[in-house]
This record gives C-alpha cells, structure tokens and sequence, in this order.
C-alpha cells in the first residue's frame, strides 16, 4: 500500500461533518512531524513545510485534513526508498561515508529553537551549564 | 573570521526534539494525531531501509550536545534518550552498523574526525573511547580555522571553554 494511504487508514477518523479527516491540534503538531522523520529535511524547511497546510488551518488553529489535503502532502515526505542510494544512506566506514554525514548535517533546514514538542512534553534532563541560544538556528 | 557556529548553536532545539536537555522550557507535548501520524510513518519503513536525515543529523547532535566540556555519554543514557522514537533508533542502529559510532565500551562514541565543513560550520567532533568529547582538538588544518579561533566561537556562545582532551 501507498505509504501515505497506510498512513491515512491508521490515523485518519471521522469528524462532527461525518467526514473522515486527519486533525492536527495545532502547528506545533506540524512542527513536531517535521522533526521526527517525517518530513524530510534536507530539501524543505519547516517555514515551506509549515505554507503547506495553509489551506488545512482553521480558526480555531488546528489544521483539518481531508484526504486529497493529506495526500498532496506525499512530495514533502521523507521516502527512504526513493533516496537508498543518494546521499541520506550513510555507506561504510570509510572516509566518503564521514563526508556524507557531514553533508546532511550542513544541509539540513533551519528549525526555530524551543518549538520543537517533545514526546512528554516535559523535559527529561537538563544540561550542567546549559547556555540557550534565543536564535533561530541552522541542523 | 566569522566562524558559523549554526551547528553548535542548534544543539538545543535538537536536545528539545528528543525530550531532553531543554532549561526552563516547557515544551508542547504532540496531539495522538501527531504521534500517530509519526508511529504510522515509522511502520511503512523496512528496517534496511535508510534512516531519515532529521533522525541522523538529532543523533549526531545530541551526542555533541551530551558530550560537551568533556562529558562521557553512556549508551545507557543514550538509549534512554531514544526510547519510544524508533526513528531515532534506527538512525543510531545505522551509524553504529556502519562504523561512525560505536558502544562497544558501554560508552557511546563517536568515530568520525571533527572539522569545519567548507561553510565553516563546525561538524561534531569525536568522543573517545570512554565516550569523551574531543571536540577542541582542532588542528589548522581543518580548513585553516586555528585552534584558538575555535575555542574563543566555543566559549563565546557556551559561555565556557571546551575541554581539550587532545
């Protein structure tokens, strides 16, 4: 099955119209899904990333999906098949393999800091010395 | 010279996207939609198949992160990190597989030479065996940045001096 239509069954419920739709509460939802493999990074940024669920948005904030929405969602998705042998597949060790990810670490897109939800929603640990940068900054 | 810093400077927002490491901040939790959606993506994918890049990039930084002023970073501590987040796993599975890290040692370590990249961006430098960071022995080869240049972009955006294990 099309990864974004096993997607859609899994998630996807009916809302208060009786139509089926993915609801997302709220961009840091949006935020959350770029930063957590489904997006992929290394050819958009979460600001085009975020513009594409421009015509999802509600008022109240939350973003409502209808299935032609989802799947127009498909070119933005990270597609490990489609990338095996290009540069996201780290080869061996080998010096060309460094380089690689080194590659994707300098081409990733840029994330606002402290936006990014975590799973709980409650930092876990925190770091000795920890200095926060307010900026917006590059991965 | 303006040394970019971007890399080292990222390293909180990624901390913050593995739900740790994020001083005085309360981060949002996702909606059961959102992690859904995310568990649904990780469930189309083959176990051969490659890790995605924000996955790779967060398990690059958040052992620079971790490791930082010459900490050790214990695979258990790490594990714990990416519990829950098969993304990340198969990320960390991946680098392990192909010799970039290692945690034979119970200590989680970094294999690859630090650097700047053509940008100036400062890659992640390795840790060593006992999964210390030796992130500071720049050399002026690495793209003609010197050491001292390094160490004063360091502590001028931690507010401290790398350890300089050698």
């Amino acid at each position: 099955m099309n990864p974004m239509e096993y997607i859609w069954e899994k998630v996807a419920g009916a809302t208060g119209d009786g139509e089926k739709a993915i609801v997302y509460r709220d961009v840091h939802d949006l935020k959350y899904l770029y930063a957590s493999g489904f997006a992929d990074t290394s050819k958009f940024t979460l600001d085009e990333w975020l513009r594409a669920f421009a015509d999802s948005k509600r008022e109240d904030g939350s973003y409502r999906l209808t299935h032609p929405q989802w799947m127009a969602k498909k070119k933005y998705r990270f597609d490990p098949l489609s990338t095996k042998e290009e540069s996201h597949s780290i080869q061996n060790n080998s010096e060309a393999s460094f380089k690689q990810l080194k590659d994707l670490i300098a081409t990733a897109k840029t994330v606002p800091s402290s936006e990014i939800p975590s799973e709980t929603g409650i930092p876990v640990a925190q770091t000795p010395g920890f200095k926060r940068q307010p900026r917006t900054m590059r991965i | 010279m303006g040394i970019g810093l971007e890399l080292l400077q990222a390293a909180p927002q990624i901390i913050a996207a593995v739900g740790s490491a994020v001083t005085g901040t309360q981060v949002k939790s996702p909606s059961p939609a959102a992690k859904a959606t995310v568990a649904a993506n990780e469930g189309t994918k083959g176990s051969d198949q490659p890790a995605d890049p924000a996955s790779i990039s967060l398990i690059g930084q958040t052992l620079f992160e971790k490791s930082r002023g010459g900490k050790a970073v214990t695979k258990e501590e790490f594990g714990k990190d990416m519990e829950g987040k098969p993304g990340l796993q198969k990320a960390y599975k991946q680098l392990i597989s192909n010799g970039i890290l290692s945690d034979d040692t119970g200590f989680v370590v970094w294999k690859g030479n630090p650097s700047y990249d053509t940008d100036e961006r400062i890659i992640p430098g390795p840790t060593n065996a006992e999964g210390k960071s030796s992130s500071a022995t720049v050399t002026s080869t690495h793209h003609g940045a010197s050491p001292d240049a390094y160490v004063a972009a360091y502590e001028k955006d931690f507010g401290y001096k790398p350890n300089l294990l050698g």
